[in-house]
């Protein structure tokens, strides 16, 4: 849990030089199910995504009739449904969610689904127990469904790892852990993040800088969303600017979405209640530790890395601080818009990406 | 280290703040004054049942109306093989859990921590209770999460399987 009440001393979010039509997007977990939800919502932007550990678009949605009361029909999916179905014909189905995505494409809500040259890089570990892997299959499926070009698809499910993002510090968890901060070493000699970005942008991409030289800068995200406490987004985000494009280089912006538990201001719950003793657990160990920033130093990438917070107040349901891919973030639980150009999470990225382009 | 010095005011803050939560406060919208607990808590108490009514009753019922037309459907019948099976795999898993938290605590137990003082001593006990407690809680609440994947994933299920047949 975490809160917005406490005014940060933050700055605005800069404008640089960015290509609007060359962003891209990756993220872990429910970090996963966001970035496919902006990805479509927005896919005239993007060159592509990673998506880690995530399921197909609308998936809580699969199942309406498993409860009359729509909110818990919704969370029921998500859990049951897209997370750990018994099998894979329990699961969520890709080719009803593609056409619900095509559907949604017609009236208006995303971006029209022009993405056979999209570069998509999917992963799933195969000791993954928080998000099954037959999961991560429907989203390939979802993809493929969706005019994604075989050659421009990158699917992964071949590495005995857990539920993480993968990297190669010692101090983080073993390949095979499904626990926080669900970052895990794997034994290779570079980032997961790494793949995904050279994997997007193709080989040209230059090896990343051994040491950064660039910054980190903290900034203000409640001018995104309003400061409204239904968007469950933090106070602050982070964004890091390769020193070439502060001097006024040509950049192209990657979003990094974290996943539950793991935004930076996150705080533990024991017992039902906020561990504040001892927060925070991680920090801003998903923004400083994966790899990214290395990559970004040597590409001219800026790395956006918006955050979302734990809140559990009787009105939105939050509590681990998950990107929505649910619902709870809407105003009508009946008619949720969480996946689409008007949700209020989807609306602060587009608009943070739109203030780092200049526009 | 726990804070264990003392203040005279201390009491008097702490009955200052119980009688605060006696009342209405508007800086907390959503919390309500502490007399008014035991009807909230019942209300909400009522309304989980009522959700869970709902829930399982039209889940049931989806499942009793699919569940003739696919008598005879040997695909259906394998498919409903691999969720007993995977069904039966989850309890296991439980199972396992259960046993790797208990030999957790008995090594714990086994390893006698040394101890100065009464405060430390009773601590530690506490501090073995409550992982027992928090075995037992993590248990129940897997179990429950269990019992529901199970009957959604049914229902979800049976409702393809009612919708492709027409």
């Amino acid at each position: 849990m975490g809160s917005t009440a406490t005014p940060p001393q933050a700055a605005s979010l800069p404008a640089y030089d960015a290509d609007l039509t060359q962003c891209s997007v990756s993220g872990l977990s429910s970090g996963a199910f966001m970035t496919v939800q902006l990805h479509l919502a927005h896919s005239a932007m993007f060159a592509g995504a990673g998506v880690i550990a995530g399921g197909p678009y609308r998936g809580a949605e699969s199942f309406r009739d498993a409860s009359p009361i729509a909110e818990d029909a919704y969370v029921q999916n998500a859990y049951f449904v897209c997370m750990n179905p018994l099998i894979a014909q329990a699961g969520p189905n890709p080719e009803r969610l593609a056409e619900l995505a095509r559907q949604t494409a017609r009236d208006r809500l995303i971006d029209p689904l022009a993405l056979a040259d999209q570069r998509l890089y999917i992963f799933t570990g195969s000791a993954d127990k928080v998000v099954d892997s037959k999961v991560v299959h429907a989203t390939r499926r979802f993809y493929e469904l969706l005019g994604v070009k075989p050659a421009n698809l990158m699917f992964v499910d071949d590495v005995p790892a857990g539920h993480a993002i993968l990297t190669t510090n010692p101090e983080d968890n073993p390949l095979e852990a499904n626990r926080p901060p669900y970052i895990s070493r794997w034994d290779r000699p570079h980032m997961q993040s790494w793949d995904i970005l050279r994997h997007i942008y193709g080989p040209k991409l230059k090896p990343p800088a051994s040491h950064t030289t660039g910054r980190l800068l903290r900034f203000d995200q409640r001018e995104f969303f309003g400061g409204q406490s239904r968007a469950s987004m933090s106070a602050c985000g982070y964004v890091y600017v390769p020193t070439a494009v502060e001097q006024g280089a040509r950049c192209r912006i990657h979003v990094v979405l974290h996943g539950c538990k793991q935004g930076a201001n996150y705080v533990n719950m024991i017992n039902g209640r906020a561990d504040s003793a001892n927060s925070p657990p991680y920090g801003r160990r998903y923004v400083t530790s994966t790899g990214y920033n290395e990559i970004a130093d040597a590409n001219d990438l800026v790395m956006l890395y918006p955050q979302v917070e734990g809140r559990d107040d009787g009105v939105t349901q939050n509590p681990e601080g998950c990107w929505d891919w649910w619902g709870y973030s809407s105003l009508d639980a009946a008619h949720p818009d969480y996946y689409s150009k008007n949700a209020i999470q989807i609306s602060a990225l587009h608009a943070m990406l739109q203030r780092l382009g200049g526009h | 280290m726990a804070p264990t010095g003392a203040r005279p005011e201390d009491l008097v803050k702490a009955q200052v703040r119980v009688a605060k939560a006696m009342q209405f406060d508007p800086a907390h919208s959503r919390r309500l004054p502490l007399p008014l607990l035991p009807v909230a808590r019942a209300a909400k108490a009522q309304s989980l049942w009522a959700h869970l009514a709902g829930s399982q009753g039209l889940q049931a019922w989806q499942a009793a109306c699919a569940a003739p037309a696919l008598a005879l459907d040997f695909g259906a019948a394998r498919e409903a093989l691999a969720m007993a099976e995977a069904v039966a795999t989850r309890c296991m898993g439980l199972q396992a859990q259960w046993l790797e938290g208990l030999t957790e605590l008995g090594q714990e137990m086994g390893e006698l921590l040394q101890t100065n003082t009464v405060a430390k001593y009773v601590a530690q006990e506490s501090n073995l209770t409550q992982q027992v407690l928090a075995l037992v809680s993590s248990q129940v609440a897997a179990a429950a999460a269990l019992f529901e994947n199970t009957q959604l994933d049914v229902a979800w299920w049976l409702h393809q399987r009612a919708s492709a047949r027409g």
